[in-house]
């Protein structure tokens, strides 16, 4: 599970984060909504164990991030925003170097790196170098690196950008067999559908305070909108509105 | 696209351009080798006579034509950014426009260590200025040669590729065999190194049909460039290399426990994909240091200590490359992806053996070539020192690349390029100090972790705790 309690984090003048608590049960999926520069990334760097807070305490499963980062790491898996690869490597290289860090066994690792290359169609390419990937292909390398050690608590920092409606769906199917396995997810994604339909909870961070969090009802009833999806709960709590785009350009 | 635009796309790819190879770091290491290859110049000057000087000037040219064939189609068909570029209106004209200035700018500053090479061949020549102000020139010949090789290459079929690839192949490994007539030939004063030599000692005539050759380049580029736009569509889809396999590499790293091994294989597969060449290229150039360890051998002055501390100090300082590339300027390089690194469970202990590993058995390996080559020195009293200079280089070795992997990781998540130029000062201060208590005695190496292991568990506590700032990664 994850436990952010009191969480607290500035870089010289700028406040990233206000005391921001949160926690997320083992099989639940969290979504976690903010504007750019809201501080979602600074919380995920954190939970990562590459940026310490200045105060608070960050928990992954039961194990303090900041007294113990290795044994946090070891359970924690991570799908940066940016699909950063070795572009000389394989996709079959990648998985199995990632699993040698997680040092799965041999045998398993190998196991797994097939199923995971099968399950993500990337079985016909997985010998070419990922330097002559499609994005959408890195984008899948990289979701398949997070889950390769089967970590119990993963977080997802905009894992469908780049992904086509097929990727996208078998991510969904990804999703809901870590449910069945009782994994924590945390997702942190401007696509507010994928947000929706997939995760238990939300939370929405704004100038780095957590606004509020819950199920879709409840936000809708933070929001006074009983009847509104979550795009328009998100702006009504962030105080933004639509604008006009008409004659914009001229 | 308008004139404009294709100059705001040329600023974009120049701006790229400066902030990934502008550092101080590059800049310190392209002005290092050039010294180098001044060195080794005078070096090679002073000893050979005949052809050898034009041979080996061809030798390099012939080296930099084939190189820039793969440079020319890499940035005509491969490059990532093409997409961005083509995407943006620039259309395959200005492409091969834009494409031609950033190659010449960057082969000019790459023509430098081969002009610095050239001059120390040719010795105190009073053409020596010509030859420096002729980098531009060899960039922009360079470039257009590049370009066109490269459009000529991508458009032969697969087979034919593959069959020049193994011809080349061929050649070079049976070049021993063929030594006089490539010596002839490579040597002729009608080559592309005698005509080199013959247009710094003042003979414009035997330089002429190189020239024009060069000078033709831009001229076909244009002509070709034509059929530039359906050949990137038809080769948009062509796929990467095939990645090999690495069975050996796995045996070869087995000792060093599954994610320590795991972080030395991946270290090796990016050198020999190509991943690092400019390392790559130092690892391959640095066992040159060890030659020098016969030429004081034959000193007839020299007395078996003075070779000893020679011996050593020059492991010392090979070491020390071999530190620098493994310990602080190849993870700098890999620096964009250090986030991924980072947030796998690795103990800064195994990070440093599988840094340590292969840089400490490269330089180990060194020290014991040059203890080799001390035995057989042609003096007894000589000779007798390669036991000394063995077991102290092998030691020095070891601790010269563990102080570079050791002072790589305590900078590394700061990972700013000034940072790593203080290497210099901090790794010579090791090399001078070890190199010379190795010489006295090899036991001084106990002092090693005494002195420093208090620096060790600061850089593993360091790089274990840094904080990966926001945008580390994608600003790399």
């Amino acid at each position: 599970m994850i436990e952010v309690e009191e969480v607290r984090k500035r870089y010289g003048e700028v406040q990233a984060l206000h005391g921001v608590s949160l926690s997320v049960q083992p099989g639940e999926t969290y979504g976690l909504l903010g504007h750019n520069g809201a501080g979602k990334s600074t919380l995920a760097k954190i939970l990562c164990g590459l940026l310490r807070p200045d105060e608070g305490t960050c928990r992954v499963a039961g194990v303090d991030v900041a007294a113990d980062p290795l044994a946090a790491r070891a359970r924690f898996g991570y799908l940066p925003e940016e699909s950063v690869l070795y572009d000389e490597l394989s996709a079959r290289e990648h998985l199995h170097l990632f699993a040698d860090l997680r040092e799965v066994p041999r045998d398993a690792a190998r196991e797994r790196a097939e199923r995971l290359l099968g399950f993500l169609d990337l079985s016909a390419a997985a010998d070419r170098p990922v330097g002559g990937y499609s994005r959408g292909m890195r984008r899948k390398t990289a979701i398949a690196l997070a889950v390769i050690g089967d970590p119990e608590v993963i977080l997802f920092d905009e894992p469908t950008g780049g992904l086509d409606p097929d990727g996208a769906r078998r991510f969904a199917e990804l999703l809901a067999e870590l449910k069945r396995r009782q994994r924590t997810v945390m997702i942190q994604s401007h696509i507010l559908g994928l947000v929706e339909k997939r995760c238990d909870r939300i939370g929405i961070l704004d100038h780095g305070a957590l606004l509020a969090q819950g199920t879709l009802t409840e936000l809708r009833a933070q929001a006074g909108l009983p009847e509104a999806d979550l795009e328009d709960c998100f702006l009504a709590l962030t105080g933004q509105e639509t604008k006009d785009a008409t004659g914009l350009l001229g | 696209m308008s004139g404009a635009s294709w100059r705001a796309a040329l600023r974009l790819r120049l701006k790229v351009l400066q902030r990934r190879y502008g550092s101080p770091l590059e800049l310190v290491l392209l002005a290092l080798t050039a010294a180098l290859a001044l060195w080794l110049g005078r070096k090679l000057g002073a000893r050979l006579s005949g052809p050898w000087p034009a041979a080996a000037l061809s030798g390099l040219l012939l080296a930099a034509a084939i190189f820039l064939v793969g440079a020319g189609e890499r940035a005509l068909y491969r490059r990532r950014e093409l997409t961005l570029l083509l995407a943006a209106g620039l259309g395959p004209a200005q492409l091969v426009r834009v494409r031609l200035v950033e190659l010449a700018l960057t082969l000019s500053l790459l023509a430098l260590p081969a002009l610095a090479l050239a001059k120390g061949l040719l010795g105190e020549a009073e053409s020596a200025p010509v030859l420096w102000a002729a980098a531009p020139v060899l960039g922009l010949a360079g470039s257009g040669w590049a370009l066109l090789a490269g459009w000529g290459w991508a458009g032969l079929p697969a087979s034919l590729r593959a069959l020049l690839r193994a011809a080349l192949a061929l050649a070079l490994l049976a070049a021993p065999w063929l030594r006089e007539p490539l010596l002839a030939a490579l040597g002729s004063p009608a080559g592309p190194g005698g005509a080199l030599l013959a247009l710094a000692g003042g003979e414009l005539a035997p330089a002429l049909p190189w020239l024009g050759l060069l000078g033709s380049a831009p001229l076909a580029l244009a002509l070709a460039g034509r059929g530039y736009g359906a050949r990137l569509d038809a080769a948009a889809p062509r796929p990467a290399r095939a990645a090999g396999g690495g069975r050996a590499l796995a045996a070869i790293t087995a000792p060093l426990g599954q994610q320590a091994g795991a972080l030395a294989r991946r270290d090796a597969t990016l050198i020999l994909r190509g991943g690092f060449w400019r390392g790559a290229l130092i690892l391959l150039a640095l066992p040159l240091a060890v030659a020098l360890v016969p030429a004081i051998a034959r000193d007839p002055e020299t007395n078996g200590w003075q070779l000893r501390m020679a011996a050593l100090l020059t492991i010392g300082v090979a070491s020390a490359g071999a530190g620098f590339l493994f310990g602080v300027d190849y993870p700098f390089k890999r620096r964009a992806q250090l986030l991924l690194e980072r947030t796998q469970p690795l103990a800064p202990r195994q990070v440093l053996r599988s840094r340590w590993a292969p840089a400490g058995l490269y330089a180990a390996g060194l020290a014991l070539a040059a203890a080799l080559l001390v035995a057989q020195a042609e003096r007894p009293a000589l000779a007798r020192e390669a036991f000394s200079v063995g077991l102290g280089g092998v030691l020095l070795a070891l601790i010269v690349t563990h102080h570079a992997v050791t002072f790589g990781m305590h900078g590394e998540a700061e990972a700013h390029p000034a940072e790593a130029t203080g290497y210099p000062f901090h790794g010579g201060t090791v090399v001078v100090l070890f190199g010379i208590a190795l010489a006295l005695h090899w036991a001084a190496a106990i002092a090693y972790p005494l002195l420093w292991r208090g620096f060790t568990l600061m850089a593993l506590k360091r790089w274990e705790r840094a904080e990966v700032l926001a945008g580390h990664g994608s600003a790399a």
